[in-house]
């Protein structure tokens, strides 16, 4: 349920980091299950961008509560993603994403007290402007 | 006289509530607007404070059941038994949520926590001190596929006859009374691939209680698909307990979900024995809410725009029909 939602439709971008390099790329996304839960039942994240998929490893989850690589999440038990909140994931991936039109795939796992809760979504986003492109267009 | 409640689950709203079409107020006053008094909420899917509620929170609740003249009831609460990878929460951590949840419910100002059935018996046991505490009853959730009638209660039974009823009760979810396939499940069904013809002759089969392993094998000669077989599974889990099975569980009936998936212009539903349903709640005496839970917009959310607030108020309509309300 709501799996459509999961990637929003805007918030992709590259991010840069203070040397002026592109260290990975941002998105946002909606949690496929009725609830908000705590972080550490998030069990798992998968990014998938042009034939290449990121795992909890390289990707950092962040929310109004905080900031969290997925790889430490299982242990985050006092802080929560909300119901209508949108979650930031950045990538690491250096050189970010090149071309404009991206083809993004997220699969989430939520562990449910009944157990492992999946969605899945697929969008087309472009790249949104950001600080590099905007320093190149000069 | 006692007379049964309306209510709603705000859960009904969750699809205008997550595009945020709607807010936790609107989904409040929708309730107010159909004339029903209970409120029942997921706290945490509409009170992004869980579980510490502060005090403007807590007024700002308050005064919203004021001024909509409605008044709290169920808080559903969810035991986080695998808040942690690697080990599964003890009894004494599940019975310390158990109380975190009967204080939430207390702070909203609702009788009674929705428990679900996987939740340890010893737990709710160890917490009915804890709800005698708070103010709070607990209420376990029975929903399909369990069946309110077979040995499966027993155990519970056994707790009502040594513990009493003040603080465990039962919530049944109407799901569990299901008449005959839900037409926007099979038209779901049809947009996944099912092939149209096939889920007419299981639906048909299904109305002349047709032996479903001949079904299969005549879908099977039909030259069914994958997914034609998924619905003959989904036909085959339809649990239909007979509703005079609910004379039987009257005395420790705390709340009622009114589960529902498609309510018909003609505030009909024909997948759910409602008709049959509430007539029996009536003679046991129940005094308590029919709290909506709409679910249909997961089934036609591909292919259809959800509209909440429609579906509950015709259910509402049905509800004052069959409770006699003027």
């Amino acid at each position: 349920m709501f799996d459509k939602y999961i990637v929003c439709p805007y918030g992709l971008h590259n991010v840069i980091d203070e040397h002026g390099s592109i260290e990975g790329f941002e998105l946002k996304i909606r949690i496929p299950y009725y609830r908000g839960v705590p972080l550490s039942v998030v069990d798992s994240i998968k990014v998938t961008v042009g034939g290449e998929t990121f795992g909890n490893e390289s990707i950092r989850f962040t929310v109004a509560s905080g900031s969290f690589m997925m790889s430490e999440m299982s242990t985050v038990a006092t802080r929560r993603w909300n119901f209508d909140e949108d979650a930031t994931l950045k990538v690491t991936k250096p050189g970010g994403l090149v071309y404009f039109d991206q083809r993004i795939e997220v699969l989430i796992a939520i562990r449910a007290p009944y157990g492992i809760f999946t969605g899945h979504d697929v969008k087309v986003l472009s790249l949104e402007p950001d600080k590099y492109l905007a320093v190149a267009a000069k | 006289m006692a007379t049964i409640q309306r209510g709603v689950s705000l859960y009904s709203y969750q699809e205008e509530y997550f595009l945020r079409t709607m807010t936790l107020e609107d989904c409040i006053k929708a309730v107010s607007d159909m004339g029903a008094t209970g409120v029942e909420i997921i706290p945490e899917q509409m009170c992004n404070e869980y579980p510490d509620l502060s005090p403007a929170f807590l007024k700002k609740w308050r005064g919203w059941m004021d001024k909509y003249d409605v008044q709290p009831t169920c808080a559903d609460a969810f035991s986080e038994a695998l808040l942690f990878k690697n080990r599964v929460l003890s009894d004494d951590e599940l019975v310390d949520l158990m109380e975190r949840d009967l204080k939430v419910a207390s702070q909203l100002g609702c009788f009674v926590i929705r428990t679900l059935c996987t939740t340890p018996m010893r737990v709710i046991e160890r917490s009915l001190p804890l709800a005698k505490k708070h103010g709070v009853k607990i209420g376990l959730e029975i929903h399909a596929p369990l069946d309110l009638g077979s040995s499966w209660f027993d155990p519970y039974q056994d707790l009502i006859d040594r513990r009493g009823t003040e603080w465990f009760g039962i919530i049944p979810d109407m799901g569990v009374f299901e008449l005959r396939p839900s037409r926007i499940k099979a038209a779901r069904a049809v947009r996944d691939g099912a092939n149209a013809k096939v889920v007419q002759y299981v639906n048909d089969a299904y109305e002349a209680k047709a032996d479903l392993k001949k079904v299969r094998e005549e879908i099977a000669k039909m030259g069914a698909n994958a997914e034609d077989f998924k619905w003959l599974g989904q036909v085959g889990r339809i649990l239909h307990t007979d509703p005079q099975v609910l004379k039987k569980h009257k005395g420790h009936i705390f709340h009622v979900h009114a589960k529902f998936y498609d309510m018909l212009p003609d505030f009909t539903d024909e997948n759910l024995d409602y008709e049959a349903v509430v007539p029996v709640l009536k003679e046991i005496g129940y005094d308590g809410w029919l709290s909506s839970e709409y679910e249909g917009n997961r089934t036609i959310d591909d292919a259809f725009p959800v509209d909440s607030i429609l579906q509950v108020t015709r259910q509402h309509e049905m509800f004052k029909r069959l409770i006699g309300e003027k």
